[in-house]
């Protein structure tokens, strides 16, 4: 256990947001979880009990009767962001004085650094980098997030869980917010910043950082796997497999899509271009840890559709 | 209390975190302040310090300077010295004033009353001219060339004053002033130049005793620590650096190191124990490499940009590339430039190296700059691939030349043969 390694990976200016981020993210998901299970609670009750629903508050905290139903965004809403504005501006002061920008030496261009490394918020991209050629991972999937991130409101057909947090009614979301955000994108920033090393190569939290590591890994496409030589057979069969994959996956979400009763009369709300726009981006974001499971032992796939001008 | 009060959303005071968080703002906005005007310019206590320090160790030092200078002035040298001077300058006296009357108050009024007349016929003739030059008809300008023939027969009446007080009447044409003004100007060269000729002796003898002053004398005359006190006095607390523009250098260690060229040599202990404030070493050495053309980083490395804390500013810092050389290797940084050397001066440690390197037969393996031909065959052919990409330049040119005789020849014969047969 290298811990002088760890301390000087956790420590370097450019890291700290990504250590901030390994605590806050999950205390604040854990946190709006809590509050979703426990408005879930009274959602049951008072679902179960007609005279209470309307007599009753509809949150969570203690309520009697008497006691207003609703209060005024001013003051006592905006008083507590004022107090939250007036916490995190401190913060960013102390920050902003103590951790100076991470500059270094001037750049040599006959002597690239290694690991040569995106600034922390785009080393999500750089690590899909390992999983897909540049031309996927460097142009379609970050346009494709942008897209994704602007269609979301428009395919969005469940009109509850609006202005409360709630998990019962609002699963799908969740889960695919959970699925997008934490898995794709947070983990794979905390993997660029503290697992790869020199050469971009996996070092568990503690282990050195050696130059001059060698590690031994043969990567091979797909139709090589099947003995195909021909190029335009490998394309042909490279397209069949990801049609195959598309058809799979679009039943397999769509399952899931009906799966509960709430569910199917949101999707019996959804027009029909809302409903393939998002299996369209569910399906391709599917694929993205499906090729990262792809390109690990014992399959270690580079590759499955190979053409002349791309490769998935 | 009411029901309604007791809700907490309503009823909760947040005074508390309001106050503790406001504070806490004020206090990271004073903390901010603080870091931009004195924690990231810590030169700026330095000044002060300085300022503080030298003041002091020039008042302590000014009566034993003074002390020194007496005694100087009261020794048997000095005051031979100061006699043979006297003497010769009474010797030539009587004639020093002659010229002196003669030029003072006689050449110089009559010149100052003369040229007030002279300029101003000289303006009006000067303003024609330009009239001559812009006009075009013929006829006009030789109307305007009458004009000022005219003007130059004019006759001015000038008052020339005389030594004793009264003034001489005279009256000018434009060139009789002129000659007379080119005359007095002559007139006082030569007597200026007699004059200097006249107290050689004297000024000469003066020179010596001064320079028997100034020599005797290590640090600076009582003239000078005055210069300086007042010059502490007003002390502008600021960035002080040197900017050589050719090679785009930037050295701010003066702004922290402010006595390095002081006419007084300042030590570790007399500015305090701080020896940031020491005088550089080897003045000597400054004179031949003068910091406003060489800076310091150049030789003894470092950040010369930084200012922000003493690690940054002497390049001891993992990002920055050329660190300062630490004492015991100073002359690494004459080595830079003068490698080519064998005995560099003012460098006693580096020529031990060398020396070391070349009877100890290290350079029989370890090849190194100064010492094998390497460099001197690079410089060979440097010198001849410089010769033959001027003579492409040239060719490149010439052709370039046919080209577009080709592009506007007459004919498709003559535009072909001049692009298939480029002059080279």
């Amino acid at each position: 256990m290298d811990w002088h390694q760890l301390w000087t990976i956790v420590s370097l200016p450019d890291n700290v947001p990504i250590v901030l981020l390994l605590f806050v993210v999950p205390f604040y998901t854990w946190y709006g979880m809590k509050q979703a299970f426990a408005n879930d609670r009274l959602i049951t009750q008072l679902e179960g009990d007609a005279a209470l629903a309307k007599t009753h508050h509809r949150k969570v905290q203690p309520w009697r009767p008497g006691w207003a139903k609703e209060v005024h965004v001013w003051p006592y809403l905006l008083r507590i962001e004022l107090l939250a504005t007036i916490i995190v501006t401190v913060i960013l002061m102390v920050w902003s004085i103590t951790l100076n920008a991470p500059l270094e030496e001037p750049s040599n261009p006959t002597l690239t650094m290694n690991p040569s490394k995106a600034p922390w918020y785009f080393l999500g991209l750089q690590e899909m980098l390992v999983y897909f050629d540049p031309w996927i991972a460097g142009v379609i999937m970050p346009s494709l997030i942008i897209v994704g991130l602007m269609v979301v409101p428009y395919i969005d057909a469940n009109p509850l869980g609006n202005g409360y947090y709630t998990y019962k009614q609002r699963k799908f979301a969740i889960w695919t917010f959970i699925f997008g955000f934490i898995v794709l994108w947070v983990s794979m920033i905390v993997i660029g910043t503290l697992i790869r090393g020199p050469g971009w190569m996996w070092f568990w939290p503690g282990m050195t950082w050696d130059h001059n590591r060698l590690i031994f890994e043969v990567n091979q496409d797909l139709p090589d796997m099947f003995g195909i030589k021909n190029a335009l057979l490998k394309n042909l069969f490279g397209a069949t497999v990801i049609g195959i994959y598309f058809v799979a996956a679009w039943f397999g979400i769509h399952k899931l899509i009906v799966s509960t009763p709430l569910s199917r009369k949101i999707y019996a709300r959804m027009s029909l271009l809302q409903y393939v726009v998002m299996q369209v981006f569910l399906i391709i974001m599917l694929a993205l840890p499906i090729k990262i499971l792809l390109r690990q032992p014992p399959l270690r796939i580079k590759y499955i559709w190979i053409t002349p001008w791309f490769n998935v | 209390m009411s029901d309604q009060e007791k809700d907490p959303v309503v009823s909760s005071s947040l005074s508390m975190p309001l106050v503790i968080s406001s504070v806490l703002l004020l206090l990271s906005l004073a903390w901010g302040l603080y870091d931009e005007v004195w924690g990231t310019r810590p030169w700026k206590s330095y000044q002060a310090r300085f300022v503080n320090l030298y003041s002091k160790y020039l008042k302590q030092a000014r009566p034993s300077e003074a002390e020194v200078e007496a005694k100087i002035k009261a020794s048997g040298d000095y005051q031979q010295l100061s006699k043979q001077m006297e003497a010769a300058e009474n010797a030539v006296k009587a004639d020093g004033k002659k010229i002196d009357d003669a030029v003072n108050q006689v050449l110089v009024p009559r010149t100052l009353a003369l040229n007030e007349k002279f300029q101003e016929v000289r303006g009006e003739i000067g303003a024609l001219t330009y009239e001559i030059e812009v006009t075009k008809a013929e006829s006009a300008k030789n109307k305007l060339r009458a004009e000022i023939a005219k003007i130059k027969q004019r006759v001015v009446k000038a008052e020339l004053p005389n030594p004793d007080g009264s003034v001489t009447k005279k009256e000018y044409t434009y060139e009789q002033m002129d000659a007379d003004l080119k005359a007095w100007k002559d007139e006082k060269a030569k007597l200026l130049q007699a004059r200097v000729n006249l107290y050689k002796d004297a000024t000469e003898l003066r020179a010596k005793r001064d320079k028997l002053l100034s020599d005797k004398i290590a640090e600076a005359s009582t003239d000078t620590l005055t210069g300086i006190e007042n010059k502490l006095k007003d002390f502008p607390i600021k960035i002080r650096q040197i900017h050589v523009k050719d090679v785009d250098l930037v050295d701010r260690c003066e702004s922290c190191h402010l006595g390095t060229r002081e006419p007084v040599t300042l030590t570790k202990a007399s500015m305090g124990g701080e020896a940031v404030f020491a005088s550089h070493p080897n003045k000597e050495l400054l004179k031949v490499h003068d910091p406003e053309k060489f800076g310091c980083t150049p030789c003894h490395g470092g950040n010369g940009v930084a200012t922000s804390t003493i690690t940054k500013a002497h390049g001891r810092h993992t990002f920055w590339l050329w660190p300062m050389h630490f004492p015991e290797n100073t002359q690494a940084g004459c080595q830079q430039c003068h490698y080519k050397e064998i005995v560099t001066e003012m460098a006693d440690t580096l020529n031990q190296g060398k020396e070391i390197f070349r009877l100890r037969g290290c350079m029989g393996c370890h090849r190194y700059e100064g010492f094998d031909r390497d460099p001197e065959d690079l410089a060979t052919i440097q010198k001849q691939i410089g010769q033959l990409d001027q003579q492409k330049a040239e060719w490149l040119r010439e052709s370039g030349f046919d080209i577009q005789k080709a592009d506007r020849a007459k004919d498709n014969k003559e535009a072909q043969k001049l692009y298939a047969t480029p002059t080279t």
